[in-house]
């Protein structure tokens, strides 16, 4: 599994039947997303789910906003709706 | 035999009352008294004759409550919070004593449960906690011996969790009930919810579309995250969706602590707040109870949209001996008497942004 952030336009072009996780920034001009597929197009790549859960968490305010993060157990389980996008 | 049959969203006893009248002696006393009730019982008598964009979960949803019935209040005040972030603004008591009958651990059975009148929008986009109760500062980061039901509005589900201790043994239950999909294993809690394929907002509140949603959460002596339930008001959200638990059978939530407990927010220093954004969300009849409620029992405390007075039993409610700590918000943050728990210990501040107010 891939971590990434990209943007909303390239998350957009994405084969999400690949995606299993995708999180909207606050401002919801980008996407923190768990992917089987390979992205050279992004903001952030993560090395692994544990990385990736900790910069939500330090960078809560640009995520959650609550003084929460996004969690590895979240990632990990999924749950991904396409049409929750809007 | 006649039986009911469900025409235009009642039930009619047509059937039974041909039958009555053509089989039996309507001259007798009884016969009479069935003829009667055939042809006067009144079922589902609110103004909407179905429920909204679902067939109902069984034929006993019909005869036991509408999913429309808008809340009725016997009471008078509830209390609200707007979308803020500051120290101690705030529905919390801050330091309920150390083991006492509310202090559960991953082995406990409880039911909570609470009144929201949703105030958010969809552009809120981050999590409204319903409440959270726990022992904060032993622990290594805030969510540390810690547990909350929060509505996740980024993901459109419902989350609780439990952790004794994440930055050690990584030691907790997490279960969510995802409300965004008419297919698979989220068709219970779509079809529960009533929202829709849109998020929870103040611009769309399922069932009871204008009004009040009592959310409530029951757990059973069970460790396994799999095994806890969500009703959204009396309907059931069916199957987790996500659970995720690790070694939550072995984990120890201490309960020999002070914990803390917040309504409408997280307990980080007392200053993590978003509960709503223009609109103040409003919370009313908060409960908890140190056992596993029936589904009876809640469709009978959910009551079409009626609170009932949880001190006293009620028709299928049979557990008012159990209910350990009641917030009915009629005297501010006062607890009611008539549960376990009451006083100074478990009254709750109402401060800064949060605010007493009528429904």
């Amino acid at each position: 599994m891939n971590y990434y952030i990209v943007t909303k336009e390239v998350y957009d072009t994405l084969d999400k039947d690949q995606i299993s996780y995708m999180h909207k920034s606050q401002d919801r001009t980008k996407r923190l997303v768990s992917t089987t597929e390979t992205v050279s197009n992004k903001i952030e790549e993560f090395e692994n789910i544990a990385t990736c859960s900790s910069y939500t968490i330090t960078n809560h305010s640009d995520w959650v906003g609550d003084g929460t993060g996004v969690f590895e157990w979240e990632m990990e389980k999924g749950g991904y709706i396409p049409v929750i996008d809007d | 035999m006649a039986v009911p049959s469900i025409v235009d969203g009642n039930i009619s006893l047509a059937g039974i009352t041909a039958e009555l009248t053509s089989g039996y002696d309507a001259s007798s006393t009884e016969e009479t008294s069935l003829t009667t009730l055939a042809t006067t019982t009144t079922f589902n008598t609110n103004s909407a004759s179905y429920p909204n964009s679902s067939t109902p979960h069984g034929i006993s949803e019909w005869a036991e409550y509408d999913h429309d019935a808008a809340a009725s209040w016997a009471n008078a005040y509830a209390v609200s919070k707007s979308l803020s972030t500051g120290v101690g603004e705030s529905i919390r008591a801050a330091a309920m004593p150390a083991g006492s009958a509310i202090h559960f651990d991953e082995n406990s059975a409880f039911t909570i449960s609470i009144w929201i009148k949703a105030g958010w929008t969809s552009s809120l986009n981050t999590n409204i906690f319903f409440w959270a109760m726990g022992d904060p500062t032993s622990g290594g980061t805030w969510w540390d011996h810690t547990m909350a039901l929060l509505y996740k509005e980024n993901q459109n589900r419902i989350q609780f969790f439990m952790r004794s201790n994440e930055s050690g043994s990584n030691r907790d239950m997490d279960a969510a009930w995802l409300f965004h999909a008419n297919s698979g294993g989220y068709a219970e809690s779509y079809a529960a919810a009533g929202l829709g394929t849109t998020y929870w907002s103040a611009s769309n509140r399922g069932y009871n579309s204008n009004d009040w949603t009592m959310i409530t959460l029951v757990k059973t002596t069970s460790s396994a995250s799999s095994d806890l339930k969500l009703y959204w008001n009396a309907n059931d959200c069916g199957t987790v969706d996500l659970s995720y638990d690790t070694n939550a059978s072995t984990m120890s939530m201490p309960t020999n602590t002070t914990r803390e407990l917040c309504i409408g927010s997280t307990l980080v220093n007392n200053s993590y707040i978003r509960c709503g954004d223009g609109v103040q969300t409003q919370y009313d009849e908060f409960a908890i109870w140190n056992e596993a409620l029936t589904s009876a029992e809640i469709t009978a405390i959910y009551n079409s949209g009626t609170p009932i007075n949880l001190t006293s039993n009620s028709g299928d409610y049979t557990s008012s001996s159990n209910l350990k700590l009641y917030h009915q918000f009629e005297n501010n943050g006062t607890a009611n008497t008539g549960a376990a728990l009451s006083g100074s210990d478990y009254n709750l501040t109402v401060a800064g942004d949060s605010s007493h107010t009528t429904h």
